[in-house]
């Protein structure tokens, strides 16, 4: 006959390997977690399944070709990371942007983040069984990309912005396509919280979960939403402006504890908060030129119709496309506020058409350098929310 | 308050150890001794006036005509303060005595794990010092400038059979 010690289950030293080909990891990261019954007791993420050693690329690229590099590391957020690269290239000539191209840049960069939070709600609530958010949140972005494309001519990689401006001046169908997003929109979002906000089962699955202090993420370097989740009120946007977000009236949202349920109602604010910043500048762009060349002629790529005019527009052209810019010696830092954190661009120049050195602060690999700290003790299910809270990106994690 | 006032702060108690100071573009920078890192390390997170808490960013740049050819480069920033400061420390690659600042900030543990992988730096005191992007097995350290771009490993040097497991007791 059984006894009752035959059906309990060895459950000490159980280790379970959580992808790299699992559908809710987002990409390729793997997780090895160390499990006690059920509990997680130790959760390593192992990364680099994607690693593409960029920040080697871009030492053998000029520097606007480098630029292309950039975007496809967080192709999610492509205009977000352009910034991040060019605001540091500008700091390294010393060029300064119009403020055309100032509004037009940050208006991308809000659009960005709209459509990656998009992305981001739409996968994390997969994750979690809520399907009809994902058909939702796709919906839109789809609108969303649809205007970057207006502009740049790209959906997901624009490498729309040059040192000193934008590639072209931008599109006349922008204006009113943004005008019309701007009104839908903030309905759509009531819709995505009318599904989730208040769900018994979307409480019972993120309330209190993955809970990481405010000291404990600070000094694991988180940033974003998942820092501003724990009621940190760090956004670089406020802290040091740059591109012209001190002209532009928001809120920075904060969460309470640091549970998964803040980092999405954080997002979710976040989104309402872009949009606002949207319509302030859509309705205060400037006219003027979209790029500083009069200023800068030394750095800035020449207006087409400069080339087809004059000679010596004709012969910076070409000079341009056939050697790039060559920035003084020196080192520049721009840290911006991409979707998933502080982006950080740390340009080493010598001198040359090509960087000495393009280092990236990744925000994504910061933040799920955390996963640990945020997962021992809970549920193996609710591991799965959490990664979906932090929002990685493995094509930026491994670079 | 701005950096200037960290730097007159830095200075006043730690004057005899800054090799050099300067700035990154608007930044500020202060290159000292990999020796004093870990006491700048506890003055910068302890000290009220200071308050640095996040270690933002931890990396490396070779420059190998210079004897000691890596400058690992400290982005430390105060969210309470919101000032940031860079710290410079050149050392060489086979440094024995290159001290780990796992214990101060444990943002720390993943990026020298990159540096150790990209440039072959070992940092002393790091618990788990192992390679993060590349494959373990994985032949040199590519962000070194002798490195060459487009490198294969042999046909013969990749091992086919080679687990792809971890045993337990590693992690």
């Amino acid at each position: 006959m059984f006894e009752y010690k035959d059906f309990l289950i060895e459950t000490d030293k159980f280790a379970l390997n959580v992808g790299p080909s699992h559908p809710a990891t987002h990409g390729v990261l793997r997780v090895l977690v160390k499990l006690d019954g059920e509990t997680v007791v130790h959760a390593e993420p192992m990364i680099g399944y994607l690693h593409t050693s960029m920040e080697k690329l871009a030492e053998h690229r000029t520097y606007h070709q480098a630029e292309t590099i950039t975007d496809r590391m967080d192709y999610v957020s492509g205009a977000s990371n352009n910034l991040g690269y060019i605001l540091a290239a500008e700091r390294l000539c010393g060029v300064k942007a119009s403020k055309r191209a100032e509004y037009v840049r940050v208006i991308l960069a809000e659009f960005t983040r709209i459509s990656s939070h998009l992305v981001w709600l739409a996968t994390h609530a997969v994750d979690l069984g809520a399907l009809t958010e994902f058909l939702y949140c796709f919906r839109e972005r789809e609108l969303v990309l649809d205007i970057i494309e207006t502009v740049t001519g790209q959906r997901m990689t624009p490498s729309f912005f040059r040192v000193g401006g934008l590639a072209m001046d931008f599109h006349k169908d922008f204006v009113n396509k943004t005008k019309d997003f701007i009104k839908i929109f903030p309905e759509k979002i009531n819709e995505y919280e009318a599904l989730l906000t208040k769900n018994k089962i979307w409480l019972e699955r993120t309330k209190n979960i993955g809970v990481i202090s405010a000291e404990d993420a600070i000094n694991f370097a988180l940033t974003g939403p998942s820092l501003r989740g724990s009621g940190v009120k760090y956004d670089v946007r406020k802290a040091s402006p740059y591109s012209r977000y001190e002209d532009f009236d928001f809120e920075i949202p904060i969460g309470e504890i640091g549970d998964v349920y803040d980092r999405y109602l954080v997002r979710i604010e976040e989104m309402r908060q872009s949009l606002k910043i949207i319509s302030q500048a859509i309705d205060n762009i400037p006219e003027g030129e979209y790029s500083s060349y009069h200023e800068y002629p030394a750095y800035v790529i020449p207006p087409k119709k400069k080339a087809l005019t004059t000679m010596e527009g004709m012969i910076f052209l070409f000079k341009y496309g056939m050697e790039g810019i060559k920035p003084p010696k020196g080192e520049a830092y721009v840290s911006i506020e991409n979707p998933r954190g502080e982006l950080g661009f740390y340009l080493v120049s010598d001198g040359s058409a090509f960087p000495y050195r393009m280092r990236v602060r990744p925000p994504s690999f910061c933040n799920i350098s955390a996963l640990n700290k945020m997962t021992a003790g809970y549920m193996v299910a609710d591991l799965i929310a959490i990664m979906g809270s932090v929002d990685i990106l493995l094509g930026e994690v491994d670079r | 308050m701005d950096v200037n006032f960290a730097l007159a702060v830095i200075k006043e108690s730690m004057q005899k150890k800054i090799v050099a100071a300067g700035n990154v573009n608007r930044d500020a920078y202060i290159q000292i001794q990999k020796e004093d890192l870990l006491e700048f390390a506890d003055f910068f997170k302890n000290d009220p006036r200071l308050k640095f808490d996040m270690l933002s960013d931890l990396f490396a740049v070779d420059y190998p005509k210079r004897p000691e050819r890596i400058e690992v480069i400290y982005n430390f920033y105060s969210v309470v303060n919101n000032f940031r400061i860079f710290i410079k420390i050149r050392s060489k690659i086979d440094e024995s005595e290159y001290p780990s600042l796992t214990s101060f900030y444990n943002s720390a543990n993943w990026f020298e794990r990159e540096v150790y992988d990209m440039f072959g730096l070992k940092f002393k005191g790091h618990p788990d010092l192992k390679r993060i992007l590349n494959p373990d097995d994985w032949d040199g350290h590519p962000l070194l400038k002798d490195y060459p771009l487009r490198k294969r490993p042999e046909p013969e040097e990749i091992e086919m059979d080679r687990p792809g497991y971890i045993e337990l007791d590693k992690i």
